[in-house]
């Protein structure tokens, strides 16, 4: 069944609070029973510039925004026109303008939407201490249905530390907006089920990612900034230590990720988290990580790439460097959560299996879901938590082979402390004992190691997320999942049945599994937010694809749409 | 710690079978001895010391001892060092390396090591030039040398000044010594260790394949004329005058707190860290 | 620090020991360094120094039996000079070094250790130590002239064969 849903923008400048109003607007539905979703775009700024919080809201979980927005509204019109392109409005969208800030810019009355003054500024002014921001909640509240006491709720609540003036001041700006919007068309919200107390969690992902590794083992983290992943360490900064963990910033991301390797070696699952320059910078004590089977995770929020890119917007173009960023052969692991809610349970599986199978896991997220807020079910509480193959007791007389070939490709590792275990962990190619070695039989004894410990684990289901049948199949990863599955959703509603295949595991690949959920396929639509198709070449050089295969790929820093998927399918002859 | 304890071990508990590969002549030997003197006296064992190195001559040290070690990338030994310290803060952690991999490459990861003041003794071997990769001028080397292929005409730069620029970041502890004196060397190495924070130990070690020359610093190095001092400020006068070749005492003991990692009350169950989602 | 510091047998028999065993140790090392260098005629050489050093080790070690020597830090050893007797000196060393070479390292060695028992028994106060300092002086002596009897069959110094490969590059 398609979504049904409302999609809202509110848009402003200069100080005009809009970011903060969509996140009152996403709290108050979340806590009345809707899903959500919100995501936020700005100016360069740091304060005081351009801003739109861009919702969605719905009685069921999203995982994307749709293909255009029911409202608009701005609190003024301060260089919207840098957002136009990410706020799709139709002849069927509403347009609220303060008429006090003038005209409708024509980049947004082109659309032929439906336009509706609003005086905010008016409104607000006839407030003590109002404020035009909470005015255009209020008109929103009432023309989509939320009830006014769940934004009392939410106001009451998230202001309490201003003092009941600024409490009373938004109630009265938001009552005012309420009253005016009485008046505007209805845009109603789905009925909501109330769900169970407690069943469901406001989040964004880079939170999420950082529970996962919590949840994961992690308790070592160093951290340099970077836009958009920032975040991830920052949540990790407050939460860590009141879990025993610790979290230290460092110079730059070679200390990073050199004082990542360095904990593990000690004992303790660790990760960093960066963007794309980072990743960039670490590759070469990645594959010193692999190298010496030394277990680290590292999280990579994509953005605009390449270089410095677009910093503030997301892509899906750092797969080729988390593929391939090593030199020499550098098996390891690369996984990709599929929505915000999967940021958890990725990056907890990721850290299960660098422990596992004592090599690195990136785990490739992106802005899109990074920054994005969500309402979704709790998640479940899985197992996977890190399990390290130590030894605590070494076989006396015999020498200690840290690198020892063992069936599975894992050696047990002495932690220091460990008496008898001493051995030097090396990037050089090495024997089984850890000594340096040059030897045609121990490089290729020690690569085959590597290699197969990597390739022979059972990594069950969770390779990917298998929805639907039919003869077309959507193969697809990241943040790109969630607008294929919509149109998936709206294909089955229009009689046309067709498969996801949204991949978590990107590295290593399985060819076996993906054969069998092909099965019966004869067209494959690759879709992917990048521009020179680097998951389709990807899938090419590991995979048969079978029959026909189409892509669908364009590079950031507007979001794939879900109609764009439904046309690839629905016009494929 | 008390004499039992010191007479348990000998230098020879914390050598490897691994036999070097360094030049005869090479004053990375005598290093390697001082060191497992200085961890003998100290009187942990060998598995409770971590050496950490990054990539050269020098470098090569872990494999030597007995202890744990990481041999790692090149210049980024101090990092990997301090994640293993924050992590295990029970370990004794030396640091190893050269003056290519500390200070030119490793430059950034030196200051800031410095400045975090974490409890480390950052030995660095000073032959002021690069071995591994047959002679290049390093940071420490003078500007007029005109050794090397890849600057024919000398580097034309001004020398780093390792103990100075380590004094001014905010190292804990500076000393320098020579390879030709391994017995107080040893003695050093075991202050450093055992003085809280950043203790930062140069040794001049010669290279006798590409610096002969410096088989003469016996002739020139001095036993330093004055005992370290506390104060910053008059150890930054007299490691500014100095020529480099003052040897065989600690420079400068300083009493900053080690730097140590704020550790919460008893640590929460993480499902309490999940309550911030909760609607 | 002067000899005159050391003031019983048992501090003497410390030193000693300290000189055995570093010689018996340095010469063990520098063998092995040349070895893994290919100068195998040097490094047989040391290693039967080595070996001597061993058999000497053996017998200081019957000597002091049960005694329990103090244990002294390697800095807190009274040596006479600013070259410690207790290992043969390393840095002295080349690849590729003669046998004749080889010796003259030794025999600085054995000779500066021989020079410190004689210094010990010259300014030793009591008989005790005396004696002692005499005897292990005697013994080195005893090497001193071994070494000089292999020097002389060693031949000319010459020049070593230069080695006409430029250095590698081992990482």
């Amino acid at each position: 069944m398609a979504i049904r849903s409302v999609s809202i923008i509110i848009a402003g400048s200069g100080g005009a609070g809009v970011i903060t109003a969509g996140a009152l607007l996403l709290e108050a539905a979340a806590r009345a029973g809707w899903y959500a979703l919100m995501s936020r775009s700005a100016g360069p700024q740091i304060r005081g510039g351009e801003a739109a919080a861009l919702l969605r809201i719905a009685a069921e979980p999203v995982a994307s925004h749709g293909d255009a927005f029911d409202i608009l509204a701005a609190v003024d019109w301060g260089n919207i026109g840098r957002f136009a392109a990410e706020m799709p409005l139709t002849s069927g969208s509403i347009v609220i303008g303060d008429p006090a800030e003038g005209e409708t810019p024509a980049v947004i009355a082109c659309s032929g939407a439906r336009r509706l003054a609003l005086p905010m500024k008016e409104l607000a002014k006839a407030v003590p201490g109002g404020r035009s921001n909470m005015v255009v909640l209020g008109a929103l509240a009432a023309m989509i249905g939320l009830p006014e006491r769940a934004m009392l709720d939410v106001l009451a609540r998230t202001l309490a530390r201003k003092g009941p003036e600024a409490i009373e001041a938004s109630t009265a700006s938001f009552r005012a907006g309420m009253q005016a919007g009485a008046a505007f068309p209805e845009v109603p919200l789905p009925a909501a089920q109330p769900p169970a107390e407690g069943s469901r969690w406001s989040i964004t992902g880079s939170e999420a990612t950082a529970m996962g590794a919590v949840r994961g083992g992690v308790r070592f983290v160093a951290a340099y900034p970077i836009t958009p992943a920032t975040d991830v360490l920052e949540w990790l900064a407050a939460a860590l230590p009141r879990v025993g963990g610790t979290l230290v910033q460092a110079e730059d991301e070679l200390a990073s990720i050199n004082q990542i390797i360095g904990a593990s070696y000690g004992g303790t699952p660790a990760l960093t988290a960066t963007s794309g320059p980072g990743l960039s910078l670490m590759t070469e004590a990645i594959g010193l990580a692999v190298a010496a089977e030394v277990p680290v995770v590292v999280v990579d929020v994509m953005r605009g790439g390449p270089s410095t890119g677009i910093p503030t917007k997301s892509e899906q173009s750092d797969l080729n460097i988390a593929l391939y960023g090593m030199h020499g052969d550098a098996p390891h692991l690369v996984v990709a959560p599929i929505s915000i809610g999967d940021c958890l349970f990725a990056t907890q599986w990721a850290v299960h299996l660098a422990e596992a199978l004592q090599t690195v896991a990136i785990v490739l997220g992106d802005q899109q879901l990074g920054q994005a807020r969500a309402v979704i079910a709790r998640p479940a509480e899985l197992a996977f938590v890190s399990r390290r193959l130590t030894c605590e007791t070494l076989a006396a007389g015999q020498p200690y082979r840290r690198y020892a070939v063992t069936g599975s490709g894992v050696s047990p590792m002495a932690l220091p402390g460990t008496p008898g275990g001493q051995y030097t962990a090396d990037g050089l190619e090495h024997d089984e004992r850890g000594t340096p070695s040059s030897q045609a039989s121990d490089h290729a004894a020690q690569l085959d190691k590597r290699a197969h410990k990597i390739e022979a684990h059972d990594y069950g289901e969770h390779w990917a997320q298998i929805e639907g049948d039919g003869d077309t199949a959507v193969i697809t990863w990241g943040s790109s999942t969630g607008p294929s599955r919509e149109a998936l959703s709206r294909l089955l509603d229009a009689g046309v049945r067709a498969r996801l295949l949204a991949i978590r595991l990107l590295a290593p690949a399985q060819p076996e599994k993906l054969a069998r959920a092909l099965e019966g396929v004869s067209r494959v639509l690759v879709v992917e937010q990048t521009h020179g198709g680097q998951f389709h070449r990807y899938l090419r050089a590991q995979y048969d694809l079978p029959g026909e295969v189409r892509t669908l790929h364009r590079p950031g820093p507007l979001p794939i749409r879900p109609a764009e998927v439904f046309d690839a399918i629905s016009d494929w002859k | 710690m008390d004499a039992s304890a010191a007479a348990r071990y000998t230098a020879k508990d914390f050598k490897s079978a691994v036999k070097p590969i360094w030049c005869p002549g090479c004053g990375d030997y005598a290093v390697l001895n001082a060191l497992a003197k200085a961890l003998a006296e100290l009187g942990r064992p060998p598995e409770e010391i971590a050496v950490i190195s990054g990539i050269g001559c020098s470098s090569r040290i872990p494999a030597y001892t007995s202890a744990y070690g990481f041999h790692g990338v090149h210049g980024r030994a101090l990092p990997l060092a301090t994640g293993l310290k924050l992590a295990r803060p029970d370990l004794t952690v030396v640091v190893t390396g050269g003056d290519g991999d500390g200070f030119s490459i490793g430059g950034n990861h030196f200051l800031h090591a410095c400045r975090r003041n974490v409890d480390l003794t950052y030995l660095v071997m000073d032959n002021q030039v690069y071995g591994m990769t047959k002679g290049q001028a390093s940071p420490t080397t003078a500007a007029d040398w005109e050794g090397s292929k890849l600057t024919p005409e000398g580097t034309h730069v001004n020398p780093f000044q390792p103990l100075v620029i380590g004094l001014a970041a905010g190292a804990n502890f500076i000393a320098r010594c020579f390879s030709g004196d391994p017995n107080n060397m040893a003695r050093i190495i075991l202050e450093g260790i055992l003085h809280p924070g950043f203790s930062l130990i140069q040794v001049l070690s010669p290279c006798i394949t590409f610096r002969p020359e410096q088989m003469e610093w016996k002739k020139v190095v001095r036993t330093a004329p004055v005992d370290h001092t506390g104060d910053a400020a008059r150890a930054a006068r007299r490691l500014m005058s100095d020529d480099g070749f003052n040897v065989g005492k600690v420079l400068y003991k300083g009493n900053r707190p080690a730097f140590e990692v704020q550790r919460g009350e008893r640590p929460v169950p993480v499902a309490q860290l999940e309550r911030m989602f909760e609607l | 620090m002067s000899p005159h510091a050391i003031r019983s047998t048992d501090e003497l028999l410390a030193h000693a020991l300290a000189i055995e065993s570093g010689a018996a140790q340095g010469y063990a090392e520098l063998a092995d360094q040349l070895e893994v260098h290919n100068n195998q005629r040097v490094a047989a050489l040391f290693r039967r120094m080595a070996q001597i050093e061993h058999e000497h080790l053996a017998r200081l070690r019957a000597l002091i039996a049960d005694r329990r020597l103090p244990h002294l830090a390697p800095w807190e050893y009274r040596w006479s000079s600013a070259e410690p007797p207790e290992a043969p000196d390393a840095s002295g060393v080349r690849y590729l070094m003669s046998e004749r070479e080889a010796l003259e390292l030794a025999l600085t060695h054995e000779r500066r250790a021989a020079r410190f028992y004689a210094g010990l028994a010259d300014d030793a106060r009591r008989q005790d130590v005396r004696v002692l300092a005499q005897s292990f002086q005697a013994e080195e002596e005893e090497h001193v002239r071994l070494i000089e009897q292999w020097l002389q069959r060693a031949g000319a110094t010459g020049r070593p064969d230069e080695d006409p490969d430029p250095p590698g590059e081992a990482e």
